[in-house]
């Protein structure tokens, strides 16, 4: 039930209270409750259509909730969506952006939507593209990058006006190891200086390295969250989040496939 | 392995009608029309074997007829590439983890092509020459190998121009203007087949020089039974052998497109000219001006845009041709209209933008742009170069009708339909999704599904665009009709000053539905975009 008493702490990166959403005859989300402390390392991980990639949209303005809110540094994402989306930096999986801009327009016109300081995106846009990778392909259009290039030059485009939280959705996914662990450095630096991020993943490795809290979302439901070992207790991320989702028919091997 | 590929063909066909019954119906409907369009083709030749060669010499069955099959060449060619196909068959890369030998798969892909419906039904058509002649045996079997043959030249130079274009030519900017360029005489047709009736007579005395032109070309295959039928033994020799030569040919090159494929997969590099620094988006300051920027670029570089630019292009001909060529003062009024027409299109165009931002369209959502911003930034892209288009072309028109005495009733005109164009424009389409290609998808490819919302919401805007456009049409038909200079200058200051008033309100309102609708319309443009 949404706590009508007081209004979440501002102090709590992000706050989310009974956030539902249906398709038709299928619940995708089920009234989740979730708190991201601020400065904090947060993933979320659950297999495909779990309902984490509907839960971010509708933390990033992107899709309306039927039921629920979301909080953002105390500002409703909702209610008040362009100050609570100022401070927010947003990855969607999948989407396609803008493929006929070059790379560095795509972050420039990133940074102008979100209407900072022209000569601020000029000196910034350089930056982004070093530490990411991509100087040299920074005046080549998007349409001719590779999938991890896209991945890159997104972040890059929900970076450039420092927010104070980032929302990214699988954002490692097809990102070559060298890049994804400079980007790692990053997002570390910038949680280390306060800034909170949240992460969704199938890498639980990753997550369980990355992050300090964690939720396990299944069928629209939360598992469990909170800080990370809590939730593993002394298991590993990956065997805690087997134990929790898999279901009854465990499944037999392949009996032939050995030589 | 052969037998394997032609029923993964029929296999992908079914599993496309099970995956949407609209695919299907189409289908069907599509189906039936072409089988009444063979009913008619067996109708006519039936109907002309009926007649002695005096009446129709087999010279003048065979022009027509062999034009036939060049028409064939042309859809064959050119369809695939205008709609980009998504047959998997057109991309040997699509086979390459298979490791299936050329030996099986070039035969496989291309006698596949011929079984599919597609070959199946240009090769029934084709088979027409094995009946124009009557009961002459040699000529019958003539018919039967042109058809296959014919149809083979299809299959094989479809499956090479598409191999060339998606696997040999490295730079998308030389892609682009191939697609784009195509799409010009698909647009004219209608044009040119109006003339040609026009001159049906001229036409006709011509075929038989056209035809005898054509016959030796790879377009040509279907002189064979003719030159059978007419005895000339020695040419059909000579073109059966030619024929053969460019099956030959074409199979050599199909294999060779094959193995560049496959030996050099994923070394074919986009290249493209890079641009430096960061353009008109570099020089914009304000969220707005970021969208003008970006839209005003997405006019020139995009083919989606081009390709709506085209049409435009071809108006302007149409009216070239009507002032310069027929140069009849009756017809005038032709040249006049349609720079307003040009007007009407640009206007109603905007409407589609949200749909070819796709996806994309969630950077403008997660960034919080306003509605206000979004709205203005693309009416202005599309009014830097409409406006000043529009006057010119205008003046141009009235120059060459010469009537410049009209100038301000028909700059009224043309100002006022632009104006409240883009203000319906503005308010429809920050609600109304329907479907258009997404980012990288031919500026021709076709949803599968979603027509009826398409027809919908187009019927419903461009007739909203007609009603918001009345108070200017009325003073600018009194105008006209009075030949009053009052009346005209009265359509000038209504365009002007209502049009903007028109569009000023229009991009309010526009940008306050967007507000309220947002995360809406980006869900109903991610539908619209799985659509294809």
């Amino acid at each position: 039930m949404l706590d009508n008493a007081s209004l979440p702490d501002p102090d709590h990166a992000v706050v989310i209270r009974s956030l539902g959403k249906q398709f038709g005859e299928k619940i995708a989300v089920n009234g989740i409750n979730l708190t991201i402390p601020a400065g904090s390392f947060y993933g979320v991980v659950g297999p495909n259509g779990a309902g984490k990639t509907t839960a971010m949209s509708m933390m990033t303005g992107l899709l309306r909730p039927d039921h629920g809110q979301v909080w953002v540094h105390g500002l409703n994402m909702w209610e008040t969506p362009i100050e609570a989306k100022g401070i927010l930096g947003v990855l969607v999986d999948g989407a396609v952006s803008f493929p006929r801009l070059t790379g560095a327009q795509l972050v420039t016109y990133s940074g102008l939507l979100r209407g900072m300081d022209a000569d601020v995106v000029a000196e910034r846009v350089p930056d982004l593209m070093r530490v990411m990778d991509l100087e040299e392909s920074a005046n080549k259009m998007v349409a001719d990058y590779s999938a991890g290039m896209t991945k890159k030059i997104s972040l890059a485009a929900a970076m450039i006006h420092s927010p104070k939280v980032l929302i990214l959705d699988e954002p490692f996914e097809a990102v070559d190891p060298v890049s994804s662990a400079r980007i790692r450095n990053i997002l570390n630096d910038y949680v280390q200086s306060g800034g909170t991020v949240m992460i969704s993943s199938h890498v639980m490795d990753l997550v369980e390295r990355m992050c300090d809290h964690v939720a396990v979302i299944d069928k629209g439901e939360v598992l469990a969250s909170g800080p990370m070992a809590e939730v593993t207790g002394a298991q590993s991320l990956e065997d805690r989040f087997v134990g929790m989702v898999s279901s009854d028919q465990t499944g037999e091997g392949l009996s032939w496939f050995h030589t | 392995m052969v037998s394997h590929l032609i029923r993964l063909r029929y296999r992908l066909m079914w599993n496309g009608f099970r995956r949407s019954t609209g695919a299907m119906i189409g289908a069907i409907f599509s189906t039936l029309g072409y089988l009444y369009l063979i009913g008619m083709a067996y109708f006519a030749a039936i109907g002309i074997v009926m007649l002695s060669p005096d009446t129709i010499s087999y010279a003048q069955r065979g022009a027509p007829f062999i034009l036939l099959g060049a028409v064939f060449v042309i859809g064959w060619v050119v369809g695939p590439i205008v709609f980009s196909s998504t047959s998997p068959f057109t991309d040997a890369a699509n086979f390459l983890t298979f490791g299936i030998p050329n030996k099986q798969l070039v035969p496989g892909v291309v006698i596949g092509g011929l079984i599919a419906p597609t070959g199946i039904g240009t090769f029934t058509l084709l088979l027409t020459g094995a009946v124009l002649w009557g009961w002459n045996l040699a000529a019958i079997l003539a018919g039967i190998i042109a058809a296959v043959l014919g149809t083979a030249i299809c299959v094989l130079l479809m499956q090479v121009i598409v191999g060339l274009l998606t696997n040999v030519i490295s730079r998308r900017a030389v892609r682009d203007t191939i697609q784009i360029v195509l799409l010009v005489p698909l647009m004219l047709s209608g044009f040119i087949f109006l003339g040609a009736i026009e001159t049906i007579q001229e036409f006709w005395d011509v075929l038989p020089d056209i035809a005898a032109w054509i016959a030796y070309t790879p377009a040509g295959f279907l002189a064979l039974p003719v030159m059978v039928a007419q005895g000339q033994w020695g040419m059909a020799a000579v073109h059966l052998v030619v024929m053969l030569a460019y099956v030959g040919v074409l199979l050599v090159a199909y294999n060779a497109i094959v193995n560049r494929t496959t030996e050099a997969a994923g070394t074919v590099k986009e290249r493209q000219r890079e641009v430096t620094g960061t353009g008109l988006i570099g020089r914009a300051d304000t969220p707005m001006k970021a969208i003008w920027a970006r839209s005003l670029m997405f006019w020139f570089k995009d083919p989606r845009y081009s390709a709506s630019l085209l049409i435009i292009v071809v108006l302007i001909g149409i009216g070239v041709v009507q002032l310069v060529v027929i140069d009849n003062n009756e017809m005038s009024f032709i040249a006049k209209i349609i720079p307003v027409a040009v007007a009407y299109l640009i206007g109603f165009s905007i409407s589609a933008d949200l749909s070819y931002d796709s996806t994309g369209f969630s950077l403008h959502v997660t960034t919080g742009v306003r509605g206000i911003d979004d709205r203005l930034g693309r009416v202005f892209a599309l009014l830097t170069w409409g406006l000043p288009l529009l006057v010119l072309l205008t003046i141009g028109m009235l120059y060459g009708s010469q009537a410049l005495d009209e100038l301000a009733t028909w700059l009224g005109l043309g100002i006022g339909v632009l104006l409240t164009g883009l203000a319906v424009s503005s308010v429809s389409s920050a609600r109304y999704i329907y479907p258009a290609p997404p980012p990288g998808a031919s500026p021709m490819a076709q949803p599968e599904g979603g027509m009826g919302r398409t027809m919908l919401v187009q019927t419903l805007g461009m007739l909203a665009q007609v009603l918001a456009a009345l108070p200017v049409i009325v003073p600018g038909v009194i105008a006209l009709v009075t030949g009053s200079p009052v009346w005209g200058i009265v359509t000038l200051m209504v365009g002007v000053l209502y049009g903007a008033g028109l569009l000023w309100a229009g991009v309010k309102i526009g940008g306050k539905w967007y507000d309220r609708a947002l995360p809406e319309t980006y869900q109903a443009i991610v539908k619209v975009s799985a659509l294809y």
